[in-house]
């Protein structure tokens, strides 16, 4: 954010901001909505000088991680939650000078690693003296290569999406303690990515043998080790003294409580029993208010990766034709939902704008385009000339933003003669039942933050995806899908990926992407080094420090 | 045989003139005032379609979070850009129809429990009635209502039951009591001493005389619907969006407290004026129907 005071003191742009609020107060109805940007508030201090050590971090989380099973978990809010407990063969690189967003690797685990040429044997040369948190069973033993197959092992047995990721593994040899060799079926130029992803999480053996609950204990190599968690109120994460990078973390610890009203959330940041709020729900308007009201508050806004769906049952019910999805996709005024609900957005494809093999944005915007009379000429090509009901299910587990938009694509759909009943659902019956067993006819959400193309389009969109839940079964696309994995051109690759998603957009239209919304994050004056990552590892708080009294 | 009998009974049949009426507005000002609102919230309620300037549903897209005044939204618009004004007069429209169908359902069941356990007062019948009713009314309301509205789901139909729940053993305990004192009438007993069924009696004898007492409750009871609805819709789990309630309006409006006002004065000013309506005509009631305060 830019600050657009720059001669004004500390105190004198404080003396604006409070004078600005008051006069705010005073005539509500006047300024409404009056942006805060202007005042310069909320930038991050980037010059805090050197870290510092110690310090809890307290922060809030909206919902509960339903287990802390980090690999049978489709959750994201399990990531947030023990993320920071485990380490990776290797992890996105974040810091000061790295993009958000961006898919520079670095080694978490893994020293170094390297490929065939063939692209079918990966090698990963592991740390040595890396040892796991000093709780039973596993009571701080070193880790070894054999933990990396008893983690593959696993998440090869495992039911549900994670097996993607691994599914073209066809061997895990260990040759040594400090070495894991890769064997792939079929080639893959970006099999380093695959393994930085947060579910890639190396597990104990005695974890995966059953000797703890991974469900409800977490031991890891990570740089924090989980003291406590009581489901739906709060985690407690302390320092792991023993982390094999040097000097790492800062933080003593991270207390985090689960708080699932914003509204809550803020008032405990405001009174400072929180140092830092992640918004899932948090309003441009509200944040421009606090960012008047609280000294030294800072403002992190990252461009969107986390997409907005609509969720259609591509199987049964009136979603069940193609131009119905269709016209829902033109139905829906997204470019004003934005403006209306959130900070700021992009319209999306299946694959996120910021990934590789995303969609030219002018494309997106054509194929997404707000065209109600175009959607009604589509519903009723598909035989509804006057409309139909259905149910429309949300969850109030990602905040309330989610139920306002829900009911704004009630509207647009009421528009074109869909009539729908909100069924409002809590996020555990919504995560665990409704979504990965598609019962439902339409559903409005959001979809965790997927880090490759590959992942997006094998996951959600091909007939034996692991996250095909909008039942999808469409056999020329998942062809699509399984040819562009082999390409190893880069931009014969970028272009398939693109030719898929148009296909996506046009044929098959579930799960539809609306838009991926701007995250902001606020926290304190004296958190500093926050450079967060879309993959909600939350692995970035090993920089975080705070400043000392 | 019950015709010379029926004359004899002294509260039968009282008639409710405008005399009365009269009557009430001398000696119950504030009873009277309460009534005037109260049938203005019924109005408003029954006629809120032709009342109300806008659809409450409508999303005004150019005029979000506008305050009084502008773009013809005279309380301001909400964060969908929907008229305050409309879904606050729809909102009297939600809660009434919540409010009689809990009394009426709830009322009913009460109603019945406690008359049959009063006329059976002191027997086995009587003791298993009150004994349920105990242990509904031993657990804090706030949570029954909760545990029922979070397990049955967020719907108009649901929060009634819950409601009603909370309704039935304030009813049955007001009927009992009433019950407990008529059955020892002499009228009563001259019906029996006739030959007059159980059930006769009950209905014939019975819950004409103890209607009074629960007009009183029922008032005051229609204002803790009120309240308790809006508390289920505040925390999500009464009446599902979009549908205006008060309690949801609050809800929504409380993020926005800050910069519009509005959504939150407008609802939660009618809640509060409605509430203190039907205490206030409670109590007036209480009053005005106790002999012992009549000179």
């Amino acid at each position: 954010m830019p600050h657009l005071n720059p001669r004004l003191t500390r105190r004198q742009t404080r003396t604006a901001g409070a004078a600005l609020a008051a006069a705010c107060l005073a005539l509500t109805a006047a300024c409404s909505g009056a942006d805060g940007a202007a005042s310069g508030k909320g930038k991050i201090v980037e010059d805090a000088g050197p870290p510092q050590d110690g310090g809890i971090l307290h922060t809030a989380a909206t919902a509960d991680a339903p287990s802390l099973d980090i690999q049978k978990e489709a959750s994201y809010m399990t990531h947030v939650a023990v993320g920071s407990v485990y380490s990776r063969l290797v992890a996105p690189k974040t810091g000061k000078d790295i993009a958000y967003g961006s898919s520079d690797l670095e080694g978490d685990l893994a020293e170094k690693w390297s490929k065939s040429k063939d692209l079918k044997t990966w090698t990963f040369n592991l740390r040595q003296g890396v040892t796991f948190h000093d709780k039973p069973p596993v009571n701080g033993r070193e880790l070894t290569s054999a933990d990396v197959k008893c983690t593959v092992d696993r998440i090869k047995s495992l039911p549900g999406h994670q097996l993607g990721l691994v599914a073209n593994v066809a061997e895990l040899q260990t040759p040594d303690p400090y070495t894991v060799v890769f064997t792939l079926t079929s080639a893959n130029t970006a099999f380093d990515q695959t393994m930085a992803n947060p579910f890639m999480a190396i597990l104990p053996c005695e974890g995966t043998k059953g000797e703890f609950n991974l469900a409800e204990d977490a031991i890891g190599t990570g740089p924090f080790m989980l003291k406590s968690w009581k489901r739906d109120q709060e985690r407690v994460l302390e320092k792991n003294p023993d982390y094999f990078v040097e000097g790492l973390p800062h933080l003593d610890g991270i207390q985090t409580t689960v708080l699932p009203d914003a509204q809550a959330q803020i008032a405990a940041l405001r009174s400072g029993k929180l140092d830092m709020i992640s918004s899932l729900s948090t309003e441009k308007r509200q944040v421009d208010q606090m960012l008047k009201q609280i000294d030294g508050l800072q403002l992190r806004t990252e461009k969107g990766i986390t997409q907005t769906r609509v969720f259609m049952n591509a199987e049964k019910g009136p979603f069940s034709k193609l131009e119905v999805r269709r016209a829902v996709a033109h139905a829906i005024d997204k470019e004003g939902m934005i403006k209306a609900l959130r900070s700021g957005g992009t319209l999306t494809g299946p694959i996120t704008p910021t990934l590789f093999g995303a969609m030219p944005q002018d494309e997106v915007d054509e194929l997404l385009e707000y065209d109600p009379e175009k959607a009604k000429e589509l519903l009723a090509e598909a035989g509804y000339p006057d409309g139909f009901s259905a149910e429309l299910v949300a969850t109030d587990g990602y905040g309330e933003t989610i139920l306002r938009e829900a009911q704004w694509v009630q509207e647009d759909l009421a528009k074109i003669g869909i009539d729908l009943t909100i069924d409002q659902q809590d996020y555990a019956t919504y995560v665990s039942s409704t979504w990965p067993e598609t019962k439902y006819d339409i559903m409005y959400g959001l979809q965790t933050p997927m880090l490759t193309a590959d992942e997006y389009l094998t996951s959600e969109y091909t007939s034996t995806g692991t996250r095909n839940w909008s039942k999808v079964n469409d056999p020329k696309l998942d062809e699509m899908v399984a040819a562009q994995r082999v390409l190893t051109d880069d931009a014969e690759r970028e272009k398939a990926l693109q030719d898929i998603e148009r296909y996506i957009m046009e044929n098959v239209s579930t799960p539809l992407p609306l838009y991926a919304y701007d995250t902001q994050t606020l926290y304190s004056g004296k958190v500093h080094d926050y450079f967060p990552h879309p993959d909600y590892s939350t692995r970035e708080l090993q920089d975080v420090w705070m400043e000392q009294e | 045989m019950s015709i010379a009998l029926s004359g004899t009974a002294p509260a039968v049949r009282r008639p409710r003139t405008r005399s009365g009426l009269r009557r009430f507005t001398r000696e119950q000002p504030l009873g009277a005032i309460a009534l005037f609102l109260i049938s203005l919230f019924v109005v408003v309620a029954v006629l809120a379609p032709w009342i109300a300037p806008y659809d409450p549903l409508a999303q005004d897209r150019v005029n979000i979070l506008t305050g009084p005044g502008v773009g013809g939204h005279p309380a301001g618009t909400d964060e969908l850009g929907r008229d305050v004004l409309s879904r606050s007069l729809y909102g009297a429209r939600t809660s009434l129809l919540i409010a009689v169908a809990t009394l009426a359902l709830g009322g009913a069941i009460g109603l019945v429990v406690g008359v049959v356990s009063g006329y059976f007062g002191g027997t086995w019948v009587d003791s298993i009635l009150q004994r349920a009713m105990d242990a509904l009314m031993a657990i804090p309301s706030i949570v029954l209502l909760l545990f029922v509205a979070a397990l049955l789901g967020p719907s108009v139909r649901n929060t009634v039951i819950a409601l009603s729940l909370l309704v039935i053993p304030s009813i049955n305990r007001v009927a009992r009591g009433e019950m407990l004192r008529i059955r020892e009438e002499p009228y009563v007993e001259a019906a029996r001493s006739v030959g007059c069924g159980t059930p006769r009696i009950l209905i014939r004898y019975g819950l004409p005389n103890l209607m009074a007492p629960l007009f009183v409750m029922g008032s005051l009871l229609f204002a803790v619907i009120l309240i308790a609805e809006s508390a289920l819709s505040f925390l999500g789990i009464g009446t599902p969006p979009p549908t205006p309630s008060w309690g949801r309006m609050l809800s929504e409006g409380r993020s926005q407290l800050e910069i519009a006002p509005w959504m939150t004065v407008v609802p939660g000013l009618i809640l509060s004026i409605s509430v203190l309506a039907f205490n206030l005509l409670g109590d007036a009631m209480r009053d005005f129907l106790d002999p012992k305060q009549r000179r």
